[in-house]
């Protein structure tokens, strides 16, 4: 079965939409904590100021993102994803890594694909490329950490099974 | 700086995907507290969130900071891990350190007016002993933040 290129990019946007709509929600509502970890220097006032702003615009963006971004801003769908792309390096640069693990990576590896594919228009190929990227970037993120299990011996052994039960978790 | 900056934004494009490569050791942050000259016991700093639900699978907001705060501490003990003497003063003037004085003033909560504290990074392995990796000067408990 063949998936056609424009339901798997509204179902990525979707998908893409909500992880990002809830990350916002999330960290705005733990947002003095969150300021702490990346003000630097900064004073605390204007880091939990910036960090408001900054989620409050993804907050934004991420809603045209599942409503139907092709239908609605199709002409400045690159600027749309660059303008996202900026803001989770913005992020990871303030908080010197990513953010919060693999997840992150993931949004970012999505949205460069995303931005490759909406220049579809001008070529067809990129659209696949553009596809082609964020199913290779799936496929790795799975395969290189079943990988690191099957070579690392702890991992056989089971002490990192014990280890990982018993760090703090959610 | 420049390079640590450039270097994440090259880690964003091509994430090496091996974060569950060495999962044998974890790293604990300890805190006790000086209180009119007499030390506490060392204890694990406490999690915030103490009961499970479905509700977290979807939102867990508090969960995800502690995750954050805890790569951070891991970022501390491998920094420290690697370093000589003159790294480990390199640490404690840097940007991580400050943030893990900042993570422990915001889970130890209440203090009262003179109350000081300290932390210590300990490594642990279940076929090991804990290791103490770093043991933090003394800080006041209570500081206004501006």
């Amino acid at each position: 079965m063949t998936l056609e290129p424009a339901i798997a990019i509204r179902a990525i946007q979707i998908l893409l939409g909500a992880g990002i709509l809830l990350q916002a929600i999330e960290v705005l509502a733990t947002r003095s904590g969150h300021a702490l970890l990346c003000m630097g220097n900064r004073p605390y006032s204007y880091t939990v100021q910036w960090l408001t702003a900054k989620m409050l615009v993804r907050l934004l963006l991420s809603i045209p993102l599942i409503g139907g971004l092709s239908q609605t801003l199709s002409v400045i769908e690159p600027v749309f994803y660059m303008a996202l792309i900026i803001s989770t390096g913005g992020l990871v640069l303030r908080f010197d890594g990513p953010l919060g693990g693999g997840s992150d990576s993931m949004m970012f590896q999505a949205l460069v694909g995303l931005l490759i594919a909406s220049f579809g228009v001008v070529n067809p190929i990129l659209t696949r490329i553009g596809l082609g990227w964020i199913a290779a970037q799936s496929v790795l993120s799975y395969f290189l950490a079943g990988l690191a299990k099957l070579r690392n011996n702890n991992w056989l052994t089971g002490i990192a099974l014990q280890t990982l039960l018993r760090s703090n978790g959610p | 700086m420049i390079t640590t900056a450039l270097l994440n934004i090259l880690k964003l494009f091509l994430p090496s995907w091996n974060f569950f490569n060495d999962f044998s050791t974890s790293h604990r942050l300890d805190e006790r507290t000086i209180r009119a000259g007499h030390e506490s016991d060392w204890q694990p700093i406490r999690e915030d969130h103490s009961t499970r639900s479905i509700g977290r699978l979807f939102f867990n907001s508090r969960g995800n900071l502690e995750l954050l705060e805890n790569t951070f501490i891991d970022r501390a003990a491998q920094e420290i891990a690697v370093s000589s003497a003159e790294g480990v003063k390199h640490f404690e003037q840097g940007a991580l350190h400050d943030s893990l004085v900042r993570i422990l003033r915001r889970r130890i909560g209440a203090a009262q007016a003179g109350d000081e504290f300290q932390f210590r990074l300990v490594s642990t392995n279940p076929s090991e002993l804990d290791a103490e990796l770093f043991v933090s000067s003394r800080y006041p408990a209570r500081k206004e933040i501006l």
